[in-house]
């Protein structure tokens, strides 16, 4: 399954929200090697409103099994004061379903690297794949929640301000702080870069 | 190397067992400020509630949606 796939069922719906859970059912459906997408809630002694991902299978014994990955969403409670902001933060993490195999934090060593380089905020021309994964799916989670055919219907309004960032959070149900970029012209962009085969 | 950054490496990549295949962070793409020991310790915490069954499984996360046919 690629992202262009998964992108065609949400544009499909007959209007917005896109759902998560939708998301993920189309994903167990037919994405060839993830088997199911796992959410979990964890509590911590501070919160703060993080996610993250992980890919494997905590069921399997041997490396040879031939056995389907588990793709799982791990949350921390806090994030429930704010749907909007959790369920953003959550098809963001589902969008590392599409990693590319360098994109991919696969070792222990890569994983060190890895935590280094988002404290660390090296520049554009030092950043591995792995972090650079990090702003693809920050945008590949705009794209899918706000499909271009539903969101075109907007820029003008948005543009003239009949609708400000309140009325586009309310019809995407997405945090406040993603309908500026959004409803920017460099979502073309990034439509043109993340969905290539598709008419803009 | 601090200890929860060889903690969490030794709970993702065991010598032996499930392995993990991939892992990002929310934060990543997102977010300033945040250092190698706090996303450890992340996932240190995680990883100990998960395996002790006491991480909840949530099935509905667009409970608050507009249901979507």
């Amino acid at each position: 399954m690629q992202f262009q796939e998964l992108y065609l069922y949400a544009e499909g719906l007959p209007h917005p929200p896109v759902g998560f859970d939708f998301l993920r059912a189309k994903v167990k459906a037919f994405h060839p090697s993830i088997a199911r997408v796992d959410v979990f809630r964890v509590e911590y002694p501070v919160p703060n409103r993080q996610a993250h991902y992980r890919l494997g299978d905590r069921e399997r014994t041997s490396p040879y099994d031939d056995e389907h990955d588990v793709a799982e969403i791990i949350y921390c409670h806090a994030l429930e004061a704010d749907a909007r902001e959790m369920r953003y933060a959550l098809t963001k993490e589902l969008m590392h379903i599409f990693d590319s195999p360098a994109a991919m934090v696969d070792t222990a060593e890569k994983f060190r690297q890895f935590l280094r380089e988002i404290q660390n905020k090296p520049l554009p021309a030092d950043s591995s794949a792995m972090l650079l994964s990090e702003l693809d799916t920050r945008w590949m989670a705009a794209l899918i929640l706000c499909p271009k055919k539903f969101r075109d219907q907007y820029v003008a309004d948005y543009k003239s301000k009949k609708l400000q960032n309140f009325d586009i959070a309310e019809i995407f149900d997405i945090p406040e702080w993603v309908a500026p970029f959004v409803m920017d012209d460099y979502y073309e962009s990034a439509f043109k870069k993340l969905l290539p085969d598709l008419p803009v | 190397m601090s200890t929860q950054i060889e903690r969490a490496a030794q709970m993702l990549f065991p010598d032996e067992g499930g392995r993990t295949l991939n892992i990002k962070f929310f934060c990543g793409g997102v977010e300033n400020n945040i250092s190698a020991e706090s996303l450890a310790e992340q996932v240190v915490r995680a990883e100990v509630q998960i395996r002790a069954g006491s991480a909840r499984l949530v099935e509905n996360v667009d409970s608050h949606l507009t249901p979507v046919t």
